[in-house]
């Protein structure tokens, strides 16, 4: 019992002492540096909002034409997918097509769950024929609005 | 007490906290996939609630231990700012947010992990603060008849149990393979070493829990490795137990999984040891 009275009496101590304290130079560092991160990432927010110029989703590929790889299951076309605009789409279907003048043309795709503005993502498609001898078509297929 | 050691103490509480609450949140590809979506005002928005709910819960669980207006507000900036860069560690080391990504989407990402990491920092208190004082003495007095090899135990079971509590929502999800499989080995090793420090300010730095000076076990930077090794097997079992990787796939394969979820099994197990 007299314990549990001690304990409450230093509690009192310490709240006491604590809301009269001036704050320390450590807390004016530490909430210097809490404020400036607060205030940064606000600031980046609204470069954001106000830097949003709503500019269509555009999507190119561009095959990697002087980096493809071959090994005995095929020709290895690395490509880059981009979003030019500056709208998020989501499940970019990516494809390829590739005629090599003799039989069916060969086709090839993949998809990006999500693609945001201005950003760009790497991709291979693999083909039987030397893509760089055939005539290689790629494009993005299809997106959807997130 | 130091004023400079208070404030450290009191931040990596703050982030020890961060990481308990928002762990499972870090590891779930729908909240990094709205972050690459969302709008500005919507960010605008969700700070603002963070901000709020802070504010609010600095009142009954500030991480300083202080209530009056003035301080809340203070605590409230500090356990927002103490959300974003928890965020922006963690998003970092699990190579989901990378240098050359789009503005937007790097930002979209931390602010959406910072409201549920800001919250944990606030909350890091009521759990395992000053009101945890009366338990702990309580348990001083149970602990002081345990014999090393007792502690030993009690420590890695606490370990495995806090483990599996945590990690038994990650590991069946399908982040684990999606973030095993886009990280190189840099991105290991830093997964590495951020468990360990995780690890080690939740139990040891974050003043949750008082490092008893007897066994083996008990010193800090053993402790820290042994629950280390613990967690990586809790990761290793439970993702073999839900099928997600299998004894005859590539090791490479396996090693990355384990280490990827042993992130979220160290969180839990050094939560663990400071419950039980």
């Amino acid at each position: 019992m007299s314990d549990r009275r001690e304990d409450q009496s230093k509690a009192g101590d310490q709240t006491r002492h604590t809301n009269n304290k001036q704050r320390s130079i450590a807390e004016w560092t530490t909430l210097t540096i809490s404020v400036a991160i607060l205030v940064g990432i606000l600031g980046l927010v609204s470069w954001l909002h106000f830097s949003d110029s709503d500019r269509p989703a555009v999507i190119t590929v561009e095959a990697q034409i002087d980096q493809i790889r071959q090994d005995e299951s095929g020709y290895y076309l690395p490509v880059i997918v981009r979003n030019e605009g500056n709208i998020t789409v989501e499940d970019v279907q990516v494809q390829a097509e590739l005629d090599s003048g003799s039989g069916e043309p060969e086709t090839a795709d993949f998809l990006i769950t999500f693609l945001v503005g201005d950003e760009e993502v790497h991709g291979t498609f693999i083909f039987q024929n030397d893509p760089s001898q055939g005539e290689l078509t790629t494009a993005a297929g299809s997106f959807k609005f997130p | 007490m130091n004023a400079w050691k208070q404030e450290l103490d009191d931040f990596v509480r703050a982030f020890s906290g961060a990481y308990i609450f928002g762990i499972p949140l870090l590891f779930t590809m729908e909240m990094w996939w709205i972050g690459e979506y969302v709008n500005p005002w919507q960010l605008f928005a969700f700070l603002g609630l963070a901000l709020l709910a802070n504010l609010g819960l600095s009142f009954v669980a500030g991480f300083k231990r202080e209530s009056t207006f003035i301080t809340s507000i203070d605590e409230a900036i500090d356990a927002v700012a103490v959300g974003v860069i928890a965020a922006t560690m963690m998003l970092f080391v699990l190579n989901q947010i990378r240098p050359g990504d789009p503005l937007e989407s790097i930002i979209g990402k931390i602010v959406i992990q910072a409201v549920p990491l800001s919250i944990g920092a606030s909350v890091a208190n009521q759990v395992f603060g000053t009101d945890g004082e009366k338990n702990r003495q309580g348990e001083e007095g149970n602990k002081q008849q345990l014999k090393p090899w007792q502690e030993l135990l009690s420590d890695v079971g606490a370990t495995i149990i806090g483990g599996i509590f945590i990690g038994f929502s990650i590991a069946p999800t399908d982040e684990i393979p999606m973030l095993a499989s886009a990280i190189g080995y840099s991105h290991l090793m830093g997964l590495i070493v951020f468990s360990l420090l995780i690890s080690y300010g939740i139990v040891f730095a974050s003043g949750f829990d008082e490092p008893s000076p007897e066994g083996p076990f008990q010193k800090p930077f053993t402790e820290t490795m042994l629950a280390y090794l613990v967690s990586l097997l809790v990761a290793f079992v439970m993702l073999y137990l839900f099928g997600q990787i299998a004894l005859d796939d590539p090791l490479l394969s396996i090693v990355e999984q384990t280490i990827v979820l042993a992130v979220p099994t160290t969180v839990g197990g050094a939560a663990g040891r400071l419950v039980i």
